[in-house]
């Protein structure tokens, strides 16, 4: 049988499990089982709940594999059922204060003018040190882009898809994903610019004290 | 509005643009030193954010494994099947019905045993019973309590299926059979209540104690140490709280149930006990989960011994029994409670089973509490298939010897013989829930306080949690066993 290729290459694994190749599944979780439980973990920051909804993922993949049509790349059909799924369970656990205007990159009250607190006020001592003070500033960082930035950063870089396919995902311009892109970094490096400052700074008042 | 942008140092990076627009931008950064100074700070910015990951856990890959199995099993072809072969199932399906139908087996048409029991019994909880919900099928109008549990069942079972936890949905089929002494299930945990009270009175005479010791191959010096350790509990509480201190609340949980178990009669350590006390109640109504569960161990045996923040107990019982049964669009729908997921420690899960076993004691329904600590129990089996650790048995044996069965508890007992206290140590929680799950009469019952023995000679722990946990280990022979009351030892007056 000859098998269903992407254009770039990769295998379409779906379209050869509707035709009934029974280790076509197990070849599809195994691409994207790492990749699919990180993409939720950065959104969500919860090991459990990334995890479930990865398998759920799958499910979603498994049963909808029937309605799928090998038209476009089998990747940006993976992507749109995740980042559907996230929507989802993001409506779902709503009310929580995280959907603002679409021009503001960063929630209010994130600290972004002021320094982050490596020892925060509002994490416990012990997480902060089993999370290394590096990795907690760097997801304050990212937990503090509002969504719509926070997920085009995710897509971009973390799961590397092409802007094109983000603004086909989330269905809006490219332009809107490029300028999404853009904020968030400028955001993201003024964040950790200020942690690195402070951090700097308190490291010299130790030294000369 | 957002303005549409022109491309930047991350584009470059991440290679997004046409050719001509990459090169046009490399051209850019060659020329323009600030440019190439930006680009610097983009890929450092990348290297450091892409340090961002999670290991996911073991039940990860096993959950994976089963949505495989699940869609490979898709793909079988259904065996067909000709009419004849209908015909004769039809047939068989009909002579069975006729032969039931005329025999009747299990008397379906006399009165139900529960009826019986039901019309001749003063009820002592008025909710509705999971067995009656579910016996309901569509002739009786539902109450929207009825509804309520019937649509959380399904969630629940729809959850199990979803994950394939095969333990967990056996023991929800275990946990809704009905009750054996629906009556008993109400009355035992009250008179475990009152025999707290009673045997910490006890606990305040050194004979009691001491008899107690000798009886079950203890020893003297053991209780001389754990009067040592209490005090020095009761110090630390009353020095700690209810001040500024940063105070782990499983420390003051542990702390409070340790003076418990070796006697908090006395004054200076009753005013510990109600300094632990007070500050745990102020915890309990922000409380959830497995922070609430072990708030309640802690604050029912306050309540028992001492009856203050009984009416707080309750209400916050009856909020941990509520958060594992109730299923919305999160709880049960997206995923399990937070108390059945595989973060908790075991050892916390054992003193929930433990803490729900006499919760109905104090008015919560008993069959309620009953699906809570099967499902529990049903979480500490599925650990089981992944690890081969002392505190995942000892848990089972601690908090839900009760609901196991004859074979299961021996062996769950043999296999906790591999692991000896003074190697296990500093786990000194691990060791407790060993100590207190083994009861006197069991196999290796004396050999444990031969070993338990042997922990009298180390060093008091810094920690409070365990020092807490090595005074309750160490205070086993008077303090552990709830059916048996230490009224025994007292006899001899």
């Amino acid at each position: 049988m000859k098998l269903p290729l992407q254009p770039e290459g990769d295998v379409d694994f779906l379209a050869r499990y509707r035709e009934g190749d029974p280790q076509a599944f197990r070849q599809l979780v195994e691409l994207y089982r790492d990749r699919m439980v990180q993409f939720f973990y950065r959104l969500c920051w919860d090991r459990d709940r990334a995890e479930d909804l990865a398998q759920d993922l799958f499910l979603k993949l498994m049963l909808g594999s029937k309605r799928y049509r090998p038209e476009g790349k089998m990747a940006t059909f993976v992507y749109r059922v995740a980042t559907n799924l996230w929507i989802d369970h993001y409506r779902q656990a709503r009310p929580r204060p995280k959907f603002h205007s679409f021009d503001q990159v960063v929630l209010p009250n994130s600290g972004r003018d002021t320094p982050l607190d490596f020892a925060g006020k509002d994490t416990p001592p012990a997480q902060h040190m089993a999370d290394g003070e590096e990795r907690a500033a760097m997801r304050h960082a990212l937990e503090s882009l509002t969504e719509p930035h926070r997920i085009v950063f995710e897509l971009a870089v973390y799961q590397e898809r092409p802007y094109g396919e983000i603004s086909e995902l989330l269905g809006i311009p490219v332009g809107t994903v490029k300028s999404r892109m853009h904020n968030a970094v400028a955001a993201l490096k003024q964040m950790l610019g200020a942690a690195e400052r402070a951090e700097s700074e308190g490291q010299k008042r130790v030294g000369g004290a | 509005m957002e303005a549409v942008a022109t491309m930047q140092p991350i584009d470059l990076l991440l290679g997004q643009g046409s050719a001509e627009e990459l090169a046009s931008m490399r051209l850019r950064v060659g020329a323009e030193p600030h440019l190439a100074i930006e680009v610097a700070e983009t890929v450092a910015l990348l290297e450091q954010l892409r340090q961002c990951r999670v290991e996911p856990s073991a039940l990860y890959a096993a959950k994976l494994a089963d949505v495989v199995r699940r869609a490979e099993r898709r793909l079988q072809p259904v065996p067909t099947t000709t009419w004849r072969t209908w015909v004769i199932a039809a047939a068989a399906a009909g002579i069975a019905f006729a032969v039931l139908a005329w025999t009747d087996p299990l008397s379906l048409r006399g009165p139900r045993i529960s009826e019986i029991v039901r019309s001749t019994t003063p009820a002592p909880v008025v909710e509705p019973s999971i067995d009656e919900a579910l016996v309901v099928q569509s002739e009786v109008a539902r109450t929207p309590a009825e509804i309520e549990v019937l649509e959380s069942l399904q969630a629940m079972r729809q959850r199990f299926e979803l994950e394939s936890a095969s333990r967990l949905t056996a023991a929800l089929d275990k946990a809704l059979q009905p009750a054996v002494d629906p009556l008993g299930n109400w009355i035992r945990p009250r008179n475990t209540l009152a025999l707290l009270r009673l045997d910490h009175e006890l606990r305040a005479r050194d004979d009691v104690r001491r008899r107690a010791m000798l009886v079950e191959a203890g020893g003297v010096l053991a209780d001389v140490r754990v009067q040592e350790l209490a005090d020095s509990i009761a110090d630390e509480l009353r020095a700690t709280l209810p001040g500024r201190s940063p105070v782990e609340l499983g420390d003051v949980a542990f702390a409070v149930r340790a003076l418990i178990a070796a006697g908090a009669a006395a004054p200076r350590r009753a005013k510990a006990l109600e300094v632990g006390g007070d500050w745990l109640a102020a915890r309990l109504p922000g409380s959830r989960g497995a922070t609430l569960a072990t708030a309640l161990a802690a604050l029912i045996e306050v309540a028992a011994v001492t009856g203050s923040h009984v009416e707080l107990v309750t209400e916050a019982g009856q909020r941990l029994v509520d958060e594992v049964l109730q299923a919305d669009a999160e709880t049960w729908g997206r995923r399990r409670p937070d108390l059945l997921t595989a973060h908790v420690p075991a050892a916390t899960i054992g003193d929930a089973g433990r803490m729900l076993a006499v919760l109905p004691g104090l008015g919560i329904a008993a069959e309620r509490c009953t699906i809570v600590r099967q499902l529990l129990l049903g979480q500490l089996r599925e650990r089981t298939d992944l690890v081969d650790g002392p505190e995942v048995f000892a848990a089972i044996v601690f908090g839900f010897g009760d609901l196991l069965a004859e074979p299961e508890h021996a062996e769950l007992v043999r296999q906790l013989r591999r692991w000896k206290p003074a190697l296990l140590a500093p786990d000194f929680a691990t060791v407790h829930q060993i100590a207190w799950g083994l009861e006197p009469g069991r196999i290796g019952f004396t050999r444990l306080q031969r070993e338990l023995r042997q922990l009298t000679v180390l060093q008091a722990p810094e920690r409070l949690f365990d020092r807490a946990a090595l005074c309750m280990s160490l205070a086993t022979n008077y303090a552990a066993h709830r059916d048996v009351s230490l009224l025994r030892f007292a006899s001899g007056d």
